[in-house]
């Protein structure tokens, strides 16, 4: 089967005072329903690839094709959760999560039925007309994973979503994250700098070094079943993975 | 949350209002009594409440409240909304806000009071020429108000609805609107006052009706001070209204932020 995201040779070069090669040469790829990590240091440019692969940023060289098409842009298919909360203040929970729908021009009755859907699958029900400012950090992440998946994306990109939030609720919040992803199983790309979350959550982890980011190599963590729970943080093949994971970093620097 | 005085609760409050109300009253008609002013310089405040009452019964203070009324809300959704659409374009187009900014800072410079004759020059004496000064007045700083408003946005919403693919309508209805709107109606609430001032002083170079000529009529002609007191009054009422109804509506709008 091939690759449904495949990421061919892509550079990346920004302008500040003078040019600055952000990303250098990444090839990677994803099958279809595959949950990947991107793990590096920070300065690492995983979030400019992530960036890419939302369509917000143009490759400077190289292609990124995700279904057999290049990307060109944003597209209604690609779901985004930001590293900081971006949920619009003045809207409820239930309006942000329907915004996407309200946007793409979805009809009433099925655009009720879906958000309603989605405050259930994230735990919010209950919450639809509380303001963001009155959630926690963890509840709004959940409202703002609920607006992402609200359209049914076949790709989910996260930006080190729960990065604000503190240890014990991370650690709920990627069993949360797992559950919710085996209702659809989309394929998911999440960033992160934590290698224990990446091998935790991930099938397969990619290792970027820093300036130019470039790829130094992927582990499998095909040896985890799934479900995950977090007693496997406890097993010795966890600690060979994420092990596995250190050593490339390592290798790179 | 500020801190809980004793004073916060909402009966009290009304009674202190009411208190410092009353001793106003009382300290202006002790002044009168003491001072034996005659009542063109320093009217009682019975005077005043006897004229307003007359003013009120006989149909003179409606017929120039009514006129007052219409050139103070004529220039309001003249110059917010013309001030609201130029700030909006200029705070989003760079190059506008370069070649345009000039002129209207140099409109601003030149204070309402010198413009106003030149605006009935133009405009004629009619009720167009006071709701032109009014709109005058606020404009300037509505439409500060609104690119800062503007520029306020925070550009991490502007990339969500980029992300969503959203068109520049549904960005502006969206996001921008919302997101600006605190500082909108913050700016709505001093154009209110202005409003009133830019009427006032149109009035007050040509005019044959309105509380602006009413001022002018018993101060310089009939010596009416009572009279005068009672426009006065009458306008500061008008100011305290319109004020209080923006900060009703933004506290019905804003109620997300808490």
């Amino acid at each position: 089967m091939p690759p449904i995201l495949s990421v061919q040779d892509v550079s990346y070069v920004f302008v500040d005072t003078h040019p600055v090669r952000a990303l250098d040469g990444i090839t990677l790829e994803a099958r279809s329903g595959e949950f990947i990590a991107l793990v590096g240091p920070s300065g690492c440019g995983k979030s400019t690839l992530l960036r890419l692969l939302a369509g917000l940023l143009r490759p400077t060289e190289g292609r990124i094709l995700f279904d057999g098409r290049v990307l060109r842009g944003p597209r209604p298919d690609i779901g985004l959760v930001f590293q900081e909360v971006n949920l619009l203040p003045w809207r409820t929970v239930e309006a942000n999560v329907r915004l996407p729908l309200e946007i793409l021009g979805t009809p009433r009755a099925e655009a009720d039925a879906r958000v309603r859907e989605m405050l259930d699958l994230v735990g919010l029900r209950g919450f639809e007309n509380a303001y963001p400012r009155q959630l926690s950090g963890g509840m709004q992440q959940r409202a703002a994973l609920a607006r992402a998946l609200v359209k049914l994306p076949r790709l989910l990109l996260l930006d080190e979503p729960f990065g604000a939030l503190d240890a014990l609720t991370r650690e709920r919040m990627n069993l949360e994250l797992l559950r919710i992803w085996a209702h659809h199983r989309q394929t998911t790309v999440m960033v992160t700098h934590s290698i224990q979350e990446a091998v935790f959550v991930a099938d397969r982890v990619w290792v970027m070094t820093p300036r130019p980011g470039r790829i130094a190599g992927s582990v499998s963590i095909a040896d985890l079943p799934r479900p995950r729970t977090l007693e496997m943080m406890a097993w010795p093949e966890f600690g060979r993975l994420t092990q596995a994971v250190r050593s490339l970093i390592q290798e790179a620097e | 949350m500020t801190t809980q005085g004793w004073y916060t609760r909402g009966w009290i409050r009304g009674m202190l209002l009411l208190f410092s109300g009353l001793l106003f009253l009382l300290l202006w008609e002790g002044l009168v009594r003491w001072q034996h002013y005659p009542p063109y310089i320093l009217p009682s405040p019975e005077l005043v409440a006897r004229k307003g009452l007359r003013a009120l019964q006989d149909g003179t203070l409606w017929r120039h409240t009514r006129v007052t009324l219409v050139e103070i809300l004529g220039g309001l959704a003249l110059g917010v909304s013309g001030a609201t659409v130029l700030g909006y374009l200029l705070a989003k187009h760079p190059l506008l806000e370069h070649l345009v900014g000039p002129y209207v800072v140099a409109a601003q410079a030149i204070p309402v009071v010198a413009l106003a004759p030149l605006v009935i020059l133009w405009a004629g004496s009619g009720l167009w020429a006071k709701i032109l000064v009014a709109a005058l007045t606020l404009f300037f700083p509505t439409l500060v108000n609104t690119m800062v408003g503007i520029r306020s946005v925070e550009q991490r919403y502007m990339e969500l609805m980029r992300v969503l693919n959203a068109n520049r309508w549904q960005i502006f209805r969206l996001v921008e609107v919302p997101a600006a709107l605190p500082i909108l109606l913050g700016g709505l609430k001093i154009g209110t006052v202005l409003a009133v001032i830019g009427a006032v002083v149109g009035e007050f170079v040509a005019a044959d009706q309105g509380l602006g000529f009413l001022i002018n009529l018993t101060s310089r002609g009939t010596l009416d001070t009572a009279l005068l007191f009672v426009a006065v009054g009458t306008l500061v009422l008008i100011a305290l209204a319109l004020y209080s109804g923006v900060g009703y509506v933004e506290s019905r709008v804003l109620r997300w932020r808490g």
